[in-house]
């Protein structure tokens, strides 16, 4: 695989709201402060759309917003891939408990917003972006499966990319069986050249799965790491915090981690 | 780009179990197409798979059972597909074989019945519920990777009903950047009290046998699959099949998230880049299969972009009158029927449709047709705006 440059980022965790704040804490400059989230509005969605919108399609919006502002670039040019692991959980408990009832009926704005792709969708409506946008689902791996499906697309279709992996909590009782114990979400802007606005350059190699995967090292974080399926991207956001070249091991699949190398640009 | 040889491929739908019942179905004008008895209270027509009640999930992945991995097994099972892939397995080595598939609701119906069955005081799930292993987007793909014993690339495309067609695409480029040698792609979806009381909340579910295409159509009809193909280069592959993967495209209509653009430029876009990555001719096409879902607005953009893309002397038809629509799977299971339709030389026409659309433009076929066939291409369109177009032919050259 080629090399790739990280043109922009975008994070919103717990104590982990935007890039610029987030940068110093991974890097062990800051002191990490666990906060409550804040309630996101994210104002690229028209208003109908955020009114109705859950946190899976929210949070998504607000990070590639964070993202596609940092890159420069002009968002409706950018492809996308979007990765979860779950999907939107309070849409398939609300439904699930709908068809429970006598004479079940399921809203329709909560249906249509219920498929993989809504984040996607609205994405692309909010910037009028035309390019294909992908969702994908990978569990455990799903950061490195959507990280390597966005890094092809630039191979092969020579898109600037967007990509984004979230996936948030699910309400009682659904929230008992899946994995998910915080809000997280990271996004970034994949392009392959060399931009102004690039932070670092990246390379991807599968490697077997008897390796180590790579811990922040700082305990709070840490624990969202491995509590959020798309939190296992953190060890390679410290790493581009730190500035310094270096490898991370994610999580990919049963048998194969994904080792990311990070070069930075400066 | 570079063609991949379809070195093997399946279909299990309600028209059929493997490839040769489907294919006899489309010949002698048999819908799948009955009153919906997976759920009797809803006045609608589904295309079910029979019998899935009584084939659970072999022993050692019986923590995978639910009736979408059913479904995937049932379909795994037909047209020598597991020792096909054997042989490629034992060839590449399990760890360089792919899986990729495409599904919109995985195995919801197993929450569906853990919700039915909660404990009416703490809400809380029966403990019985496996929820990663049947439900959880990822589940089909890793019972089908394990069913197969790989141990490569598993993912699942979520994209509505672009899924199991964006599969396809997937796998080239993994395959092209060589993270694998061969991939196992398809789609597996199947009966929900969701989708089915989702789209008719849409009021997208029509009453009667869907009729894609027709002035009188009237929604759509719900259907399940499980389809699967493996995909080599053809210079690698010992196996002689003369169907390829030649294009594919993709598009985003980023236009809203239930309902096509109407000019049919988004499903354009995907059309057009299918062919043109495929370095032919729009006239080249001699058969397109369309999304084709009964749906007032879906066919009517899909006349337009077809119309836009190849013009209006093409032969195209819609196979949902058949098999219903079989939403993240449908890519999956109408790339099968253009393969089927090339191989034996037959354009299906349009089920149950008895007048076409008098708007329309493009040359919709309500009869099957004998016809050679060299090129074919298949359509699919989902919510979110997701478009996806496989272009398919004979002879990788």
């Amino acid at each position: 695989m080629a090399d790739y440059y990280l043109s922009g980022l975008g994070i919103f965790g717990a104590g982990l709201v935007g890039w610029q704040t987030s940068k110093p804490v991974l890097a062990g400059r800051e002191k990490y402060v666990l906060a409550d989230l804040p309630k996101l509005a994210p104002a690229i969605l028209p208003a109908g759309v955020r009114r109705r919108a859950g946190s899976y399609i929210r949070l998504a919006a607000e990070i590639a917003t964070e993202a596609v502002a940092a890159s420069g670039l002009d968002p409706s040019g950018l492809a996308s891939v979007f990765t979860t692991t779950e999907s939107d959980g309070t849409i398939t408990d609300a439904i699930c408990r709908a068809i429970c009832e006598a004479e079940p009926a399921v809203s329709p704005t909560l249906f249509h917003n219920s498929v993989t792709n809504a984040p996607a969708g609205y994405w692309c409506m909010a910037v009028q972006s035309m390019k294909p946008s992908t969702s994908i689902a990978g569990h455990e791996g799903a950061f490195s499966v959507g990280l390597i499906e966005a890094c092809l697309q630039i191979d092969t279709e020579l898109n600037d990319m967007l990509y984004v992996c979230h996936d948030v909590t699910m309400p009682h009782p659904i929230s008992k069986v899946a994995n998910i114990k915080s809000d997280y979400g990271a996004a970034m802007v994949l392009t392959g050249e060399q931009k102004k606005t690039s932070l670092a350059v990246i390379n991807l190699e599968v490697i077997p799965g008897s390796k180590t995967l790579s811990e922040v090292g700082i305990k709070a974080i840490d624990e969202i790491r491995t509590g959020n399926p798309a939190a296992r991207c953190l060890p390679l956001l410290a790493q581009i915090a730190r500035n310094e070249s270096g490898s991370v091991v994610l999580p990919y699949n049963d048998f194969q981690h994904l080792q990311v190398t990070v070069n930075p640009c400066n | 780009m570079k063609p991949l040889r379809i070195s093997a491929y399946t279909v299990t739908s309600a028209i059929g179990v493997g490839l040769h019942a489907s294919f006899n179905s489309i010949r002698d004008r048999t819908s799948g197409l009955k009153p919906c008895s997976f759920e009797p209270r809803l006045d609608t027509f589904s295309g079910m798979v029979a019998g899935l009640e009584a084939l659970p999930v072999r022993g050692e992945l019986s923590v995978f059972d639910c009736r979408n991995n059913r479904l995937a097994q049932l379909g795994l099972q037909q047209d020598d597909f597991v020792a096909k892939v054997d042989r490629a397995r034992k060839k590449y080595g399990s760890d360089r074989i792919a899986v990729i598939l495409g599904t919109s609701t995985s195995g919801i119906q197993e929450t569906e019945l853990a919700y039915v069955n909660r404990d009416k005081k703490t809400d809380l799930l029966p403990e019985s519920f496996k929820y990663a292993t049947t439900h959880n987007l990822y589940a089909t793909s890793n019972f089908v990777r394990r069913y197969l014993g790989l141990t490569g690339h598993t993912s699942m495309i979520s994209t509505a009903c672009s899924s199991a067609a964006k599969a396809f695409a997937s796998a080239w480029r993994l395959m092209n950047a060589g993270l694998c040698d061969a991939a196992v792609v398809g789609g597996v979806d199947s009966l929900a009290l969701n989708t089915l009381y989702g789209f008719s909340s849409l009021e997208l579910v029509s009453t009667t046998p869907c009729r894609p295409c027709a002035q009188d159509r009237s929604g759509i009809s719900i259907g399940e699959a499980a389809g699967f193909a493996l995909l080599e280069w053809p210079e690698q592959s010992d196996n002689t099949s003369d169907y390829f993967l030649k294009g594919y495209g993709e598009s985003s209509d980023a236009y809203h998230m239930s309902t096509p653009r109407p000019d049919g430029s988004g499903a354009a876009m995907a059309m057009g880049a299918a062919i043109k990555r495929a370095a032919i001719e729009p006239a080249e096409i001699d058969y397109i299969n369309m999304h084709g879902t009964a749906s007032d607005v879906n066919d009517s953009m899909e006349d337009k972009a077809i119309t836009r893309v190849v013009g209006t002397t093409t032969p195209c038809s819609a196979t949902k009158g058949w098999t219903g629509h079989t939403l993240g799977t449908a890519g999956m299971l109408e790339a099968a029927i253009s393969l089927l339709a090339m191989e034996h030389g037959l354009i299906p026409g349009t089920q149950n449709t008895k007048t076409i659309d008098p708007a329309f433009t493009s040359e919709i076929l309500l009869e099957n047709r004998p016809a050679e066939l060299r090129n074919v291409l298949s359509n699919s369109f989902g919510f979110g705006g997701s478009n996806c177009s496989l272009l398919f032919g004979k002879g990788g050259d």
